[in-house]
């Protein structure tokens, strides 16, 4: 225990050293407003004797209180219209709270969460869902097990270590709550996140520990990077669980900005890769299977190419080639996406 | 097991001390700030803005390139007053840092 009390007054220097600093002062807007942001999407994937339509709406509601607080909700309705070969259009409508949550930004590095929040695991949950964001229309593999909601306390924030490093954190308790709309697992956990802002590269890990039924642990680790020599993004995550399987994703991204041709379209466009992997667990511990997670029966792996372009800043339209290797057969799979990003003030704020 | 769950216990306790020192400071530092900017001849308005520390060399460009296009390949442009709203709603999102937050609303609001 003496070590990470000794780790624990290490990092405490390091921060005082950070705050420490000053620098040149700028003079802020007054007055954030209430929004109705979100975005309304519709996708199509189409692959081997299968076409699915999903049309999605997912609006947000941002509710400033004072300097300090802060209210945000997130509903998000998908529809599923599913047609496979012979056989007539099947279609459900999920709909549910993604997030609900009041935020306290206690001080300058720690932020209070209370309500129902996205789970703090790995990059994708948090910041890249949205389908307005994500580059490719398809979620890895990974992302069935660690996407999830939970309902209970968490304690975020970053932390500058002067202009080296970042570090941001997560750490939240949730209850278990079995409704529709609402659900989650009692669990517990953190992400810590240490980004280099010289470098652009933020390294990531996570953890979480379910807290019922078979208490199981699962593992993450993240990274994003960002050329500051020309527009392209790189991102990948490893997860890791014992009864539902491991698996990773790296995804590379390219601005097309820099083209010497066809310039009005290309500096809209952007190019996009991602090559996945999903490995099944040990026979010992597949007992516990993945439940209604949208998992491959056996090892997996995928590979998608897309494109994006943006109609307007806030218009979005993107097409992806992938193929699939799969025990059940390897296959294509195409998909059409189109997402629309608003954001309109509830009340004053149109300048 | 027990290690593992000491790490994390360890982690947030000194994260937890971090916190207590950076509230300190922070409140120490603002009133310096006030007291710095008595001299200044703005409008009204202005007087009542907020001011806000950067660090030094850290520009509001960069703020923005480093955070925002980690994640997002395009930003579309709101009115200043909902950017300052959804600016907060990031810096939880994101674990921007309330620095960086600050930078990225000045260059998204100038």
């Amino acid at each position: 225990m003496i070590k990470y009390f000794g780790f624990s007054v290490f990092v405490l220097l390091l921060a005082s050293a950070a705050i420490a600093q000053d620098g040149p002062q700028y003079k802020q807007p007054e007055g954030g407003v209430p929004v109705l942001t979100g975005f309304v999407g519709f996708g199509t994937t189409f692959q081997s004797g299968q076409q699915q339509l999903s049309p999605t709406i997912s609006p947000i509601v941002l509710v400033p209180f004072g300097e300090k607080w802060l209210v945000e909700s997130e509903l998000e309705v998908e529809g599923n219209y599913t047609h496979m070969t012979n056989q007539p259009w099947d279609h459900s409508w999920d709909k549910g709270f993604e997030y609900a949550q009041i935020d306290y930004l206690a001080n300058r590095y720690v932020t209070l969460v209370g309500g129902r929040f996205l789970t703090p695991f790995g990059i994708f949950n948090e910041r890249l869902h949205p389908g307005w964001v994500r580059n490719l229309q398809t979620a890895p593999y990974i992302t069935a097990f660690e996407m999830s909601d939970s309902n209970g306390g968490m304690l975020r924030g970053a932390i500058p270590m002067g202009s080296f490093l970042n570090i941001n954190y997560a750490g939240f308790f949730s209850a278990a709550v079995d409704n529709s709309w609402e659900g989650s697992t009692r669990a517990a956990g953190e992400r810590v996140g240490f980004f280099f802002p010289a470098a652009r590269l933020e390294v990531g890990t996570s953890f979480q520990r379910q807290l019922q039924d078979q208490h199981v642990n699962t593992f993450g680790v993240d990274a994003i990077w960002q050329s500051s020599r020309m527009p392209l993004d790189v991102r990948a995550e490893y997860a890791r669980n014992a009864t539902v399987g491991s698996g990773y994703w790296v995804e590379g991204a390219y601005r097309m900005r820099k083209s010497p041709f066809w310039k009005p379209f290309m500096r809209r466009s952007q190019a996009e890769v991602r090559f996945e992997q999903f490995f099944t667990p040990s026979a010992r511990n597949r007992d516990g299977g993945s439940g209604d997670m949208e998992l491959p029966d056996s090892n997996a792996k995928r590979v998608f190419a897309g494109w994006s372009y943006w109609i307007r800043p806030d218009v979005r339209s993107n097409f992806s080639y992938g193929r699939e290797f799969i025990d059940s057969g390897d296959h294509n799979v195409w998909t059409v996406g189109l997402t629309y990003r608003f954001a309109f003030p509830l009340m004053g704020g149109r300048k | 097991m027990k290690g593992r769950i000491s790490v994390v216990i360890s982690l947030i306790l000194a994260l937890v001390l971090v916190a207590l020192v950076a509230a300190q400071t922070s409140n120490s530092g603002s009133s310096g700030t006030t007291s710095a900017s008595q001299g200044s001849t703005t409008s009204q308005k202005t007087e009542k803005a907020k001011k806000v520390h950067l660090p030094p060399n850290f520009s509001a460009d960069e703020a923005y390139k480093q955070n925002c296009t980690r994640c997002h390949a395009e930003v579309p442009p709101v009115s200043a007053r909902r950017t300052k709203t959804i600016v907060r709603h990031m810096r939880v999102r994101a674990n921007v840092t309330a620095d960086e937050a600050q930078a990225i609303l000045q260059y998204l609001t100038q």
